[in-house]
């Protein structure tokens, strides 16, 4: 037994060792998640006042993926579960009867920054951080509210719908031929123009003579901007058409609910860096329908203030636009 | 008693080899201090020592992980392809202990060396007047060696098992998917099919060797201190020395 003991010594050394690094191991999201998403919760009064009826981000589960786990906030508690999606991405996701907000933990996003070029451990500085994470949340939560209480252009999808149609999804891109895109371009533009001079009206009038004048220069804009776009839709396919105007009016909105949010948390001059100094920028894929749908957002606000309380997401926001500048 | 140890240190000094790589990792090391390296976040010039010692220490932690693979890969073979083992078999000591000594005198070796940088770096963090830092420095370290003594004991038992090559490509490999944890972490969330398994086996077989580094930076700044990183450290230090114990050489079994 003597000749054996420091044997037995090294042998319970190392079980002990092994035992408290698996009991320390990480079984839990981390407290800045956590901040993150009772942040979010936190902001709820304020998303009220934007007057999207029903919307409440405590209605839909919101899972954090670490890599490994999703981490699901709901009803107050936190639950971790195999995760639904196995990879990084701020989605709704259908998940068995209901849609959920799926997006990945602040380290994971993180390192996926470093990865794409930016230094570990410096999200903020990479220009995602706490506040990004939160207008995300809120963003992809809005999707889900979408999806959930309204019927997007007249078409309920349910989560099973939903599920099926994205595991047979092939990407369709519309046809951006070199005319398409300096035509969308020029529309881009219009829109900017239309959302600088809405943002940079002081209000301070002092007859409705100039109230007039301002919003009839604001639809003079809108009327200009809805020839050019009559213009290049006429070119496109239907189906083309369909998809750009359901991707402009679900994302424009949820987009507009992040610069929202983000303009709660980080204050308007960094808000209008972030959302609307690249208002114009036109990009292949959706991100471009993202910007042109928020700017027809902050466009409706002067000319339809208290839009939103009505909005049903049955028609496209061009449609809306179009009424409310007649 | 470590007499063996000794002799191999006192050779390592004599072979030079060890001021090669010193001097090659303090340049690196000055670098990133100096200003010839410059790191800038969105075009801003990240110089606070704060927020520049976590990615210093964890240059550091790859330079001198990259050392211990070096200065540790040689030793046990050459004393066997100097035919002088059987000397020590003479004495009455174990292979165990032999292999033990030698291996002792490669991790102190490594860690010696990463202490030269690592002091650049308490270097830095005096200059700009870190005080809190410097006290920590001396635990600090203690966190975080534990890895590069991991690496160096890692290496001399796979100099035992494989020809020198195998067993240099092998530890280099370790020491780097421990080191880039995270980045395969992530890369393994975005794989799929083959790919996603075959990063999930390296994660699972391989030391989390950032969480163990990085927690000493954690320490030295002063912020809260994982755990299960540091555990972690101690866990692959424990499993070189097992495997230095288990491993023995056919010819003299």
């Amino acid at each position: 037994m003597r000749k054996y003991r420091n044997r037995i010594i090294a042998v319970i050394l190392g079980i002990v060792l092994f035992l408290s690094w698996l009991w320390t191991g990480k079984r839990e999201i981390s407290g800045e998640d956590k901040e993150i998403y009772e942040e979010a919760l936190g902001l709820q009064e304020q998303v009220d006042e934007l007057g999207f009826g029903g919307f409440c981000l405590a209605d839909y589960p919101v899972a954090m993926y670490d890599g490994e786990w999703d981490h699901v906030f709901y009803d107050g508690e936190i639950k971790r579960r195999k995760p639904v999606l196995e990879t990084f991405a701020g989605t709704a996701y259908p998940v068995e009867d209901h849609f959920e907000v799926i997006v990945p933990t602040l380290e994971q996003f993180d390192s996926l920054m470093s990865l794409a070029g930016g230094v570990e451990g410096m999200v903020s500085g990479s220009g995602y951080g706490a506040r990004e994470q939160i207008s995300t949340i809120w963003h992809e939560a809005f999707h889900a509210y979408q999806l959930t209480d309204h019927a997007v252009l007249g078409e309920r999808i349910t989560p099973e719908e939903m599920q099926e149609e994205l595991e047979g999804q092939e990407d369709q891109e519309a046809d951006e031929t070199a005319d398409m895109k300096n035509s969308l371009e020029n529309e881009m533009k219009l829109l900017k123009e239309t959302v600088d001079m809405v943002l940079t009206d002081t209000g301070e009038r002092t007859d409705a003579a100039a109230l007039a004048e301002y919003i009839d220069g604001i639809k003079e804009m809108v009327l200009e901007y809805r020839e050019c776009r009559r213009e290049r839709m006429a070119k496109m396919s239907q189906e083309a058409r369909d998809a750009e105007i359901r991707c402009e009016l679900t994302e424009g909105t949820a987009y507009y609910v992040e610069y929202s949010v983000y303009g709660m948390t980080a204050g308007a001059q960094a808000c209008q860096e972030r959302y609307l100094e690249n208002l114009d920028w036109y990009e292949g894929g959706r991100g471009k329908y993202y910007r042109t749908g928020l700017a027809k957002c902050l466009i409706l606000d002067a000319l339809a203030p208290g839009w939103r309380e009505t909005f049903d997401f049955t028609k496209g926001l061009d449609e809306v636009l179009e009424e409310a500048a007649k | 008693m470590m007499g063996i140890m000794r002799n191999a240190l006192r050779e390592r000094i004599r072979r030079k080899d060890i001021y090669v790589v010193i001097v090659l990792g303090l340049l690196i090391a000055l670098m990133c201090m100096s200003g010839t390296v410059t790191l800038s976040i969105d075009g801003v010039a990240v110089t606070e020592v704060r927020l520049l010692l976590p990615l210093v220490l964890n240059v550091v932690s790859v330079v001198g992980g990259g050392m211990a693979v070096a200065l540790s890969l040689r030793t046990i073979p050459n004393e066997y392809e100097r035919k002088v083992s059987h000397l020590v078999w003479m004495r009455g000591i174990s292979q165990w202990n032999y292999h033990g000594q030698l291996a002792l005198a490669n991790m102190v070796s490594s860690v010696g060396a990463l202490f030269i940088l690592y002091a650049g770096v308490m270097v830095f963090a005096a200059v700009k007047g870190e005080t809190g830092v410097l006290i920590r420095s001396i635990p600090g370290f203690v966190l975080y060696a534990a890895g590069t003594a991991g690496v160096s004991l890692f290496t001399s038992a796979a100099s035992l098992i494989f020809p020198g090559m195998a067993a240099g490509v092998l530890a280099a490999a370790v020491m780097l998917a421990g080191t880039m944890q995270p980045v395969l972490r992530t890369l393994s969330g975005i794989a799929s099919g083959v790919s996603r398994g075959i990063l999930r086996g390296i994660l699972a077989v391989t030391p989390d060797l950032y969480a163990a580094s990085s927690q000493a930076g954690e320490f030295l700044l002063g912020k809260k201190v994982d755990v299960h990183g540091v555990l972690g450290g101690l866990l692959f230090l424990y499993a070189g020395a097992a495997l230095l114990y288990i491993v023995r050489k056919k010819e003299c079994a």
